[in-house]
């Protein structure tokens, strides 16, 4: 069964897009001046958590709070600085609309490429082809560059491949925000599959509608720490009245 | 780190493929210019240096097409491999994966174009003096293996370096020049004296080995010298470490980089 248990995790990145100096950096340090050293921001602190096959997890907090970092985190793409990770189940992530796709490829380049990357090879692609295309309903468009696909088709696509190959794990990050109403139906429908399957599915996200709709559990994130876990309806009653707290301190003041 | 790299290898060969189609994209002649580039300038160069070092053109076009080939798929392997991490972004922000495929998949791509080129240069050669030995035409499959993994082997090293310096690309750009003129590609190594320093570099540099390594069995149908496969041996296994161990430390961070 799907599993996914975070121990005290710790992550750090550097706030420049690179944590070293560059070669200009360097030689003016060997010349004394040493500029602006690059510094650490901590993304996650002693974050513990253990989800369990069938949860849907909504992941929420305001900017910065280390959502996107932790989704990212689970799926390995981030190193952890500290504590312990474990993942079991095969994991398909959604961060980025435009991540793992070539804009000059067609559809169907991009569907063997992305496919390829999550590790499946052409025989599993053949047995899949057909219900990727189904439930993108593309197929007049997959011989056209991916640059001529509307936003929306591209999200359909993406999420079209991450699931039809046995998925458990499924991160997803603000991804279906922007996805019309036809689209967050199906992809929904989707979701709660992989659930009924007892797969997990994670989704970090501002849309509270959303995450109350598809959600049996949320996590409250802040400033990279774990401020509330619990039910959906819960946590987000606690989240908005923060919000709402904050809102009145100024005024009070 | 080799198995993980085998086990996605659908991915990076869909992504040379990719590559391929897309630098040939809307062109006419395709792939075909793979061929025509060396060809155009072996035609130009022969023109003027068969003169000055005083050989027959039929002799000396072969030996600097060759050359031609397998330098510009060194050259190439490193100058594009410094730029092999930034566009893997895309990549590296959906799942963990191997990074040294990136590099791979640069190599590939300059390695299918001369492979295009060794297989025309074989067939003329055929045609123009014939083989002495065809035996030791199978001396050019380790060769251009050893030339594969030292062409990998670097672009990985100038990949990362380029992620973390930007300068790189310039830098590696600079130095081939310079190393160009160390290397005979264009100069037939016996034009040299002996006793001169640049015979001396020649003798040292690695990439000289890798050009004997295919020119031998091509053009005289003789295996290539003790001294020229150890030197390539040896650069290669050098790269190679010196790769792993830059990949083993940066591996896990490279996203957070990019």
């Amino acid at each position: 069964m799907a599993q996914i248990v975070l121990g005290n995790v710790d992550l750090l990145y550097p706030t420049k897009v690179h944590s070293r100096p560059t070669l200009k950096e360097l030689l003016f340090s060997f010349l004394g001046n040493h500029g602006q050293a690059s510094k650490m921001v901590q993304g996650l602190d002693s974050v513990t958590l253990r989800i369990e096959g069938g949860e849907c997890v909504g992941v929420l907090g305001r900017n910065g709070a280390g959502k996107s970092t932790l989704l990212r985190a689970i799926a390995g793409v981030y190193p952890i600085s500290a504590g312990s990770c474990q993942t079991d189940g095969k994991i398909a992530s959604l961060f980025d609309i435009a991540a793992g796709f070539e804009w000059n490829a067609t559809g169907w380049e991009n569907i063997e490429l992305r496919a390829y990357l999550q590790g499946e090879t052409p025989t599993t692609l053949r047995d899949r082809l057909d219900a990727i295309v189904e439930f993108t309903d593309l197929r007049d468009m997959l011989d056209r560059p991916l640059k001529c696909f509307s936003t929306g088709r591209i999200m359909l696509l993406s999420f079209a491949i991450a699931t039809c190959f046995d998925t458990e794990i499924l991160l997803i990050d603000e991804f279906l925000s922007t996805a019309d109403v036809q689209v967050r139906e199906k992809a929904i429908e989707r979701m709660l599959e992989m659930i009924r399957a007892n797969g997990i599915v994670m989704v970090a996200s501002h849309d509270l509608a959303f995450l109350r709709q598809i959600c049996n559990r949320a996590i409250w994130l802040e400033q990279g720490r774990v401020r509330e876990d619990g039910p959906t309806e819960c946590v987000i009653e606690s989240y908005l009245s923060s919000a709402q707290t904050k809102k009145q301190v100024p005024l009070a003041a | 780190m080799l198995c993980e790299v085998w086990s996605l290898r659908h991915f990076w060969l869909a992504l040379a493929k990719h590559d391929l189609n897309e630098r040939y994209r809307r062109s006419f002649i395709g792939i075909g210019w793979s061929l025509i580039k060396p060809a155009g300038m072996t035609c130009i160069l022969t023109l003027v240096f068969a003169n000055v070092f005083q050989v027959p053109a039929i002799e000396y076009a072969p030996f600097l097409f060759v050359g031609l080939v397998a330098w510009q798929f060194l050259s190439e392997s490193i100058v594009q491999g410094c730029n092999a991490f930034r566009l893997a972004n895309t990549y590296l922000r959906v799942r963990p994966v191997p990074i040294g495929i990136f590099p791979l998949r640069v190599v590939l791509s300059a390695g299918i174009h001369a492979l295009i080129g060794f297989g025309a240069a074989i067939g003329v050669i055929a045609v123009l003096h014939g083989f002495e030995s065809l035996g030791a035409l199978w001396a050019l499959v380790p060769a251009f293996a050893i030339l594969t993994v030292t062409a990998w082997g670097l672009a990985c090293i100038c990949g990362i370096v380029n992620t973390l310096y930007s300068d790189t690309q310039q830098i590696a750009e600079i130095s081939l020049q310079a190393l160009f003129y160390a290397t005979p590609v264009i100069y037939l190594p016996e034009s040299l004296h002996s006793s001169g320093w640049l015979s001396t570099l020649v003798w040292c540099n690695p990439f000289a080995a890798y050009l004997e390594l295919i020119r031998r069995p091509m053009l005289h149908g003789e295996l290539p010298s003790a001294h020229a496969c150890m030197l390539a041996v040896a650069f290669m296994a050098i790269a190679a470490t010196t790769a792993w161990l830059a990949i083993r430390c940066v591996e896990r961070r490279l996203a957070l980089w990019l």
